[in-house]
């Protein structure tokens, strides 16, 4: 009988799960190790340097111990039976028997030669299990532990960029502000908003650089310029109608220099130099060679001084006449309440004005209405009597109407006709007391006849008629150019001439910071074109 | 594989071949491993070279094989003067019994079962040469009639190391044909001392037979039925090809030592004396101890050395043994 015919086989299943062990962590551990480590290494490195990769790291522990597993099913794969016969032979000592054995079916195996072997294979020690295989990994995966121990780099924030909306919103507040005021024509402030836009979107790109600031500075200075510009005319202006209307009530004294018009044909005459600028005084000095001058003088006065009265009244009447207008139709029965003296003055004024009323076909309409048909009738029974009003008559009925609307602009305070009605008592008041020629009080000024707040740089007119104490009249007040020494002019040119050159751009960027640009252009600027100083507050 | 030999067959083969080297022990003192070496080459149907200084017993041992075979035996003393004929035998002009003259064969000496050429390598490379298809093909070939030999038949040879003048190194060929090599030492002072005391006048009693042909030709039988399994069989092929040092492969100490390795008859005679030392240890299959113990003797004298190994002193049984350190028993 056999005694034991299936030990060896078991025998050999054992040897062979061990050794199967035995390559699998023989093919495993030094690959794992080295993948491990080179995992802890890109560890390390997306730790400390690429924070960008930080959501990825899973990947790298993951990876390294997924790919030596490729090589498992090589390790796994079986010998042949006569290789681990032969294993075993050498494990048990032996000397063939086994592998004689094992080569036979067991039912064929002596009997004799089997229980010879049987001792043999009882006692034999298969290979230990190389679990120090498995040191190298474990090291490892050690490391790639504490390399997920290591602080994440942050990703670093994006460098800031130097408060380019500020620079550039500030920018548009100035044109704002200029616009507001009235000093900055729409198409001027839409190319300059234009300019902006494009300077902001490449500081945007690439910071601020001296190109931005270069550019923020001439829109700056445009700017500038155009306010400038339009200060100095509506300056112009006002010191014109200021004048007109003073000359309107007391002609200049002999010693009052004369008041160019430039629109006088006389001012063609050779004899009389250049002017420099629209207004400009003249020496009070008497010329005693020329016995006609001083009629000459007042002559081209009463001229230029009738001229811009009529143009004055009849824009004065125009605004009134709008206004009365304006309020007809949106309050159709506050004119009714008028007398009929007043319906009538009030026909007889249209009846003057004419088309140029600036009324809408609405506007008058409303008007004829509320005047019950008074005024048409009025209107086509006063075509002999379309006579003007004289200055007297329409003060009078500006009088009546201001005391009659008063009353109802007072009840009416804050709302849309107490609106109304304050701008109509505002012309009114124009036409008469704010007047130069027709008492004193400031007028203040408004560009579209609303009351405003400061306009530009010129805040009222100074008064009218009152002299100054020794004789003379003041018709404006202007500001120049700051006194320059000679010094000072060179620093200028140069200043001037290293700004437009070019050339020379490194040397100004080298001297003047950026953000003093703007407050050495406004100190040079004041040199090439005076800014007019605020008036004197009336009293 | 076959089916094994059975315990029983093989206890009954062993223990006469253990009779066979207990009568050998018992002639030649304090040699057991050479006994053992001569009787493994013998059991393999192979033939065994004894190389080693006179007086040690080697023309003794093999008298003693031969006696304790129960085979016939025959001497041949090679010497330089010595011609083909005087071993193959010549054929001698003779009266035919019906008158006439006829050509008569007269078996030399190598017509035995057990020749003991003795000093081998004194004897003309024509009359070494003369051992070859006897050696080989068991057989003599005179004037083209060839004559079988005995069976069994074995041809053990000795040859002196150190007496080089007026001999004839053995070629190649002929020493491929000897399955062992057995290198003879001298022996220690107790060994000396009891073939003293016990024999006198120096020359051994001979032994009387432990076996005859039939008995012999059952053994040699019994060798060749010991298994010789398949990764046995293969480490011998890798053994002996790792001798060839033109091979891809080839060990640096190999390339380096050896001009020529062995041939196929190596790894033959390997597995051929692997399986008698098996089944003189009493096993029905080789083992790879068997082959690491043998092929020192087997092989080391088939490679040829380069000149420079020849010049280093490294002997081809040193790059043998090396080979059997290096070269694992189952392929990694």
């Amino acid at each position: 009988m056999n005694p034991s015919p299936h030990l060896l086989d078991t025998r050999l299943r054992q040897l062979s799960r061990r050794r199967a062990l035995g390559r699998v962590l023989g093919a495993l551990g030094p690959r794992l190790a080295a993948t491990l480590a080179i995992a802890c290494a890109a560890v390390v490195v997306a730790r400390l340097a690429l924070p960008q990769a930080a959501d990825w790291l899973w990947l790298a522990p993951a990876l390294a111990a997924a790919l030596p597993l490729l090589t498992l099913p090589r390790a796994l794969r079986a010998p042949p039976r006569a290789r681990l016969a032969a294993d075993l032979d050498l494990l048990a000592h032996g000397e063939g028997l086994v592998m004689a054995l094992a080569a036979q079916a067991p039912a064929d195996r002596d009997p004799a030669w089997t229980e010879r072997l049987m001792r043999r294979l009882e006692a034999v020690a298969l290979p230990p299990v190389p679990w120090r295989a498995l040191g190298p990994p474990i090291v490892a995966a050690a490391a790639v532990a504490g390399a997920f121990a290591l602080p994440q780099r942050l990703p670093e924030p994006p460098p800031e960029r130097p408060p380019v909306a500020g620079f550039f919103d500030e920018a548009r507040r100035r044109l704002d502000a200029l616009a507001a005021r009235g000093l900055l024509p729409e198409p001027q402030r839409a190319e300059l908003e234009r300019q902006i836009e494009r300077l902001e979107a490449e500081a945007a790109r690439t910071g601020m650089s001296q190109a931005a600031w270069d550019g923020l500075d001439r829109v700056d200075e445009q700017a500038r310029a155009t306010a400038t510009q339009a200060t100095r005319r509506l300056a112009e202006a006002m010191v014109a109608a200021e004048r007109a209307r003073g000359l309107t009530v007391d002609p200049p004294a002999p010693e009052t220099p004369e008041l160019v018009d430039p629109d006088d044909p006389d001012a063609d005459d050779p004899e009389r130099p250049e002017p420099r600028s629209r207004l400009k005084r003249k020496p009070k000095e008497p010329e005693p060679s020329d016995p006609d001058a001083p009629a000459a003088r007042a002559s081209r006065r009463k001229r230029l001084l009738e001229r811009l009265t009529r143009e004055s009244d009849r824009k004065a009447l125009q605004r009134f006449a709008r206004g009365l207008g304006e309020l007809a139709e949106a309050a159709p029965d506050l004119i009714p309440r008028l007398d009929d003296a007043m319906l009538d003055e009030l026909d007889r004024l249209l009846e003057a004005l004419g088309p140029d009323a600036g009324l809408t076909p609405e506007q008058l309409e409303a008007l004829r209405r509320a005047a019950g048909g008074q005024a048409g009738q009025g209107g086509q029974g006063g075509q002999g009597g379309a006579r003007p009003m004289t200055q007297d008559e329409l003060d009078e009925l500006v009088e009546a109407l201001r005391r009659r609307l008063q009353g109802e602009a007072d009840g009416l305070d804050g709302t849309e006709h107490g609106q109304r009605l304050a701008v109509l008592l505002q012309a009114m008041r124009q036409l008469a007391g704010g007047d130069p020629g027709r008492g004193g009080g400031p007028a203040p000024l408004t560009r579209d006849g609303r009351p405003a707040g400061p306009a530009g740089q010129v805040t009222a007119l100074p008064p009218g008629l009152p002299d100054d104490g020794d004789g003379s009249v003041t018709l404006a007040v202007e500001t120049r150019a700051p006194e320059l020494d000679d010094a000072a002019r060179r620093e200028l040119v140069r200043a001037a001439a290293q700004a437009m050159d070019p050339a020379r751009a490194d040397a100004r960027r080298a001297h003047v910071a950026p953000r003093h640009k703007a407050v050495v252009g406004r100190y040079f600027e004041a040199g090439a074109a005076p800014a007019p100083a605020p008036a004197p507050q009336p009293e | 594989m076959a089916q094994l030999l059975t315990e029983a067959e093989i206890a009954h083969h062993q223990a006469r071949a253990r009779a066979l080297l207990d009568g050998l022990d018992r002639v030649l003192f304090g040699q057991p491993d050479m006994t053992r070496l001569v009787l493994t080459g013998m059991l393999s149907g192979g033939h065994v070279l004894l190389e080693g200084l006179p007086g040690l017993g080697k023309t003794e041992l093999i008298k003693a094989l031969a006696h304790l075979s129960g085979l016939a035996y025959r001497r041949i003393q090679f010497t330089p003067d010595l011609l083909p004929g005087d071993i193959t035998g010549n054929p001698i002009l003779e009266e035919a019994p019906g008158g006439g003259r006829q050509l008569v064969f007269r078996p030399g000496p190598v017509f035995a079962n057990v020749v003991l050429a003795d000093e081998i390598n004194r004897a003309s490379p024509k009359t070494q040469s003369a051992l070859l298809e006897a050696m080989q093909e068991h057989a003599v070939t005179v004037l083209g009639t060839t004559h079988p030999l005995p069976r069994p038949f074995f041809v053990l040879a000795t040859q002196n190391p150190v007496e080089l003048d007026g001999t004839y190194p053995l070629p190649e060929a002929q020493l491929d044909r000897f399955a062992l090599k057995v290198e003879v030492h001298g022996v220690g002072p107790e060994v000396l001392t009891r073939i003293l005391m016990e024999r006198p006048r120096g020359r051994p009693e001979a032994p009387a037979p432990v076996t005859g042909p039939e008995a012999l030709a059952e053994l040699l039988a019994a060798v060749d039925a010991i298994a010789l399994p398949d990764a046995v069989a293969d480490y011998i092929g890798r053994l002996v090809h790792a001798t060839r040092p033109d091979v891809e492969g080839a060990l640096p100490q190999v390339r380096e030592t050896l001009r020529w390795g062995s041939s196929p008859r190596g790894a033959i005679a390997l597995a051929a004396c692997a399986r008698a030392a098996a089944l003189l240890a009493g096993r029905p299959a080789v083992g790879f101890a068997d082959v690491k113990q043998l092929a020192p003797h087997v092989l080391a004298h088939r490679l040829i050395r380069s000149y420079e190994a020849g010049l280093s002193g490294t002997s081809t049984r040193q790059v043998v043994e090396a080979l059997v350190a290096q070269i694992p028993e189952l392929p990694r």
